[in-house]
């Protein structure tokens, strides 16, 4: 193999440079301060920890997408490819005498190996919450409108959420498809989102005239609440009637939430994590093809842990975010201040500089050679550049001239 | 039709034709100089729709990416590109099969046989599947050629009429899968788009059906 070039990077990650480094930080501060004033404390976790984690309850099929490495001891450890085995370990262990239900954030970096280039890294930032010990259709809401709220508070609009619920398929598929192999197969279709070959099992496995219509009518049913009705009318089973009641109840609660708007039911979603047990969304905006959120309910997977608990969460890909902020409006720089000084006029700027940070400006003093042929120089538009020379501030800059002042009177300089 | 656009990219080529008359057929608005324009991208005389001509193996890539909300491309194509799409429709237009073809009378009696392809992906997929091991060659057209030269004992590629095969003395031995034109969609458009798109697929439903009862 070929030796790698000095400044080249593994395939997948990503240095971020300035000022999208400022932005990508500004974006975490938004949605964690919307998580923290709903209650969710945050939580930090290993970024390495033992494969069996991840592999607890053998639900996922991604085992070789993780980055795996040996310990001394011999066993297997693997940078964290999610944050839900990880707080869901906590929350049976540390956290197993706090009385649920638990509110968890976190921003952490997350890392799986990827087949495929386009839009995804191997490594990258999902802040998201875990709502633990609470199996009702309110915290379903919650968390929807939790998720909303965040992408508006990082500056997102224009964004579609679409709503699912794993358990309707399920008892619809039940009530209508005998063969389990049958079953599975249209699962993984739509999983998939391939309708062309759900449509062929359909038409080629399913004898009854009734369950095929059904069934081909499913992957269409979306829209708003009024889909609810329609999808009663396909079924008798309990199973599937209990989730549209689910549903229904979600709905009612997101209305009070003020988010219905952005939302769209649509029962033939299907998330390709294997954990889900009920309801389960996914998140878009303009401009980029790929979700920028998505979460849902999973009330088995604490309890693989050894405290069985309700739990729902949802995460939001805080590079998928920056991708539409980019794209809707490109990113408005603050206004810098370079004061440029010779040796003799260290005294007063270093003092100077320090007065106008108290008051929020952003500074930066540079000793330099000579002044003059500093302020020559090309820099970018948003460094506004003012020179010290023999106790003298040179500018023009009417803010500053009189922000001197005040400083030389307050030191009476 | 509501006034947001919808971009669709179009494949050029061999099934380029057909994707126009099903469009029309549909009633979904084409620009009239599309079959004799080189431009690469058109707007539909209305300005609802603004289509991509592109070649079919970057139309998933344009579709993916979000560029363009609904593709029409091959299933072979899909199926080697591999992208995360929506597939929402067969058009049933298009249709061929992804095949080995070879010399009449050669069996492989070499250690590792060698396979070429435009289809790396179709042809590994097939052969890992069937526990054969063998190399597999990427090339980017004429395969039929590398039989004959002595660079590949097979090939894997499309086969519609199968008269090239036979002018260059090939055979098919044996079929991977049957392949047919499919409208797809990204899946940021099929969400934020949900109406036009259901509208666009619905309107093609329609004719594709009545195509398929009249056969």
């Amino acid at each position: 193999m070929e030796k790698p070039i000095l400044f080249e990077k593994p395939r997948g990650v990503r240095d971020i440079l300035p000022p999208l480094a400022a932005r990508k930080r500004e974006v975490e501060k938004k949605i964690a301060k919307v998580f923290s004033g709903w209650g969710y404390e945050e939580i930090q976790t290993p970024t390495f920890e033992y494969a069996d984690t991840f592999l607890n309850g053998a639900y996922r099929d991604d085992v070789d997408h993780m980055f795996k490495f040996i310990e001394r001891s011999g066993r297997t450890v693997v940078l964290r490819p999610d944050m839900t085995a990880p707080i869901a370990r906590i929350v049976s262990s540390l956290l197993k005498e706090q009385p649920l239900p638990i509110r968890l954030s976190y921003n952490a970096a997350i890392f799986r190996q990827q087949d495929d280039v386009a839009g995804r890294d191997a490594e990258f930032t999902q802040a998201g919450v875990e709502l633990i010990g609470d199996a009702s259709a309110d915290a379903d809401a919650e968390a929807i409108a939790l998720a909303i709220n965040a992408l508006q508070a990082a500056g997102i609009s224009g964004y579609r959420l679409a709503i699912g619920q794993v358990t309707y398929l399920n008892g619809l598929f039940q009530e209508h498809v005998t063969d389990e192999r049958v079953r599975v197969r249209l699962t993984e279709t739509l999983a998939a989102k391939d309708f062309v070959s759900y449509e062929r099992l359909v038409a080629t496995e399913i004898a009854d005239a009734r369950s095929r219509d059904v069934l081909l009518t499913v992957p269409r049913l979306r829209g708003g609440i009024a889909v609810l009705d329609r999808a009663r009318e396909l079924t008798n089973s309990q199973e599937a009637l209990a989730a549209i009641d689910n549903l229904q109840s979600i709905w009612q609660a997101l209305t009070l939430h003020s988010v219905d708007d952005a939302l769209q039911i649509d029962l033939g979603l299907l998330l390709s994590q294997h954990y889900y047990t009920g309801m389960i969304f996914e998140g878009y905006a303009p401009h980029v093809g790929f979700p920028i959120c998505s979460g849902g309910r999973y009330d088995e997977l604490v309890g693989k842990f050894g405290r069985p608990a309700a739990a729902t969460g949802f995460v939001i890909g805080i590079e998928r975010v920056l991708d539409v902020l980019e794209k809707m409006e490109p990113q408005t720089a603050e206004t810098r201040y370079l004061l440029l000084y010779e040796d003799g006029d260290r005294y007063p700027v270093i003092g100077f500089a320090a007065f106008l940070r108290a008051k929020r400006f952003i500074v930066t003093a540079q000793r330099v050679e000579n002044v003059e042929e500093e302020l020559e120089r090309a820099r970018p538009r948003d460094v506004h550049c003012l020179a010290f020379k023999e106790r003298k501030l040179i500018t023009r800059d009417k803010l500053l001239n009189a922000m001197y002042t005040d400083f030389c009177h307050s030191f009476t300089l | 039709m509501t006034t947001q656009t919808l971009t669709v990219a179009l494949s050029k080529g061999r099934i380029m034709e057909q994707t126009l008359d099903l469009l029309r057929q549909a009633g979904i608005p084409v620009p009239e100089d599309i079959d004799s324009s080189r431009k690469l991208i058109l707007t539909s005389p209305g300005g609802e729709i603004e289509f991509i001509l592109s070649k079919p193996v970057d139309v998933p890539t344009y579709v993916e990416y979000g560029v363009a909300d609904l593709g029409i491309v091959g299933k072979d194509v899909l199926v080697e590109e591999n992208r995360d799409l929506y597939e929402l429709l067969d058009l049933n237009i298009g249709k061929c099969k992804v095949s080995v073809a070879g010399l009449p009378e050669t069996t492989s009696h070499y250690s590792m046989p060698r396979v070429a392809s435009k289809y790396p992906r179709i042809a590994t997929e097939y052969f890992r599947s069937r526990g054969q091991q063998v190399e597999v060659i990427f090339l980017n057209g004429s395969v039929e050629l590398a039989p004959l030269i002595g660079l590949a004992e097979r090939i894997v590629d499309v086969v519609e009429t199968g008269r090239t095969l036979k002018e260059n003395g090939l055979v098919v031995q044996e079929d991977i899968m049957d392949v047919s034109t499919r409208l797809v969609a990204n899946r940021m458009s099929y969400r934020l788009k949900s109406e036009e798109i259901d509208d666009f697929v619905r309107r093609l439903r329609a004719v594709v059906t009545e195509e398929a009862n009249v056969r």
